[in-house]
């Protein structure tokens, strides 16, 4: 993962808790700082997912585990979660 | 979805009287527990495979059906009603919720087998530790999940409930 993705989730938490007071807050009872935080704090989950668009890494492991079926009855999920990523590294080199 | 589950259940307990014409209050314990309950219903298949008596492919099948969610949303009805349109509004959510999966939903089952799903997010498997961070590697499940989250605590400032009384 970059790290600008962190950085940038960050910013756009602050942007969201801006739009949530914004279209929310009722006008006789603002937010205290405390609310602030925490409407901050769960904003950043979604603005992770929001800067993680712009970073190729999430990307490579949708298409990752787009190639494992993970129903087939004999294997375990870890067995071929590493065999996919060998795959992997062996066609990088 | 994983955690998000929990947020969008709570989320429609805090619509109970809405959903319920008055008759369940939002976010008591009786609403939270039907809409607990019910949401989390289709995912009871993983427990079923776990105990093998179901192979894996089981999962997101039967469970996840229109017409099963209709069926024990109506048992649920009849027991009473006011459980029953929050069962409803919970297991329908819940199937929504599980779309954006690359696993797709195949909501006419027994009708027709064909799976639907908005592909935001690839699927990860139904239980452990490979499922878990495999899902939380990807973008659209931390933007749909977490703003579940948001939406719960917009819900919980709306209703006045702590933390924000």
């Amino acid at each position: 993962m970059l790290k600008r993705t962190p950085l940038l989730a960050f910013i756009i938490a602050g942007l969201m808790t801006l739009l949530i007071a914004l279209l929310f807050q009722e006008e006789d009872r603002s937010f205290t700082t405390g609310q602030t935080v925490i409407f901050y704090f769960f904003s950043f989950f979604p603005s992770m997912g929001i800067a993680m668009l712009f970073d190729p890494f999430p990307n490579k492991i949708k298409e990752m585990y787009l190639k494992i079926n993970f129903y087939i009855q004999e294997e375990n999920p870890e067995d071929q979660v590493a065999k996919v990523l060998k795959e992997e590294l062996e066609g990088k080199n | 979805m994983q955690l998000g589950h929990v947020a969008v259940a709570l989320t429609i307990a805090s619509f109970a009287p809405e959903l319920t014409g008055g008759q369940v209050e939002a976010l008591s314990l009786e609403s939270i527990l039907v809409a607990l309950f019910a949401h989390e219903f289709p995912n009871f298949d993983g427990l079923v495979i776990m105990a093998k008596l179901a192979p894996k492919k089981f999962h997101c099948t039967w469970s996840h059906s229109l017409i099963v969610g209709f069926l024990a949303g109506l048992i649920t009805w009849f027991i009473n009603p006011a459980w029953g349109y929050i069962f409803w509004a919970s297991i329908f959510l819940h199937y929504l919720a599980d779309m954006p999966s690359s696993v797709g939903l195949p909501l006419f089952m027994p009708f027709s087998y064909k799976r639907y799903t908005f592909n935001l997010w690839a699927d990860t498997g139904y239980f452990g530790w490979v499922s878990f961070v495999g899902t939380y590697q990807q973008a659209w499940t931390w933007i749909l999940e977490g703003g579940a989250y948001v939406v719960l605590m917009i819900r919980l400032y709306q209703l006045k409930i702590w933390p924000f009384v």
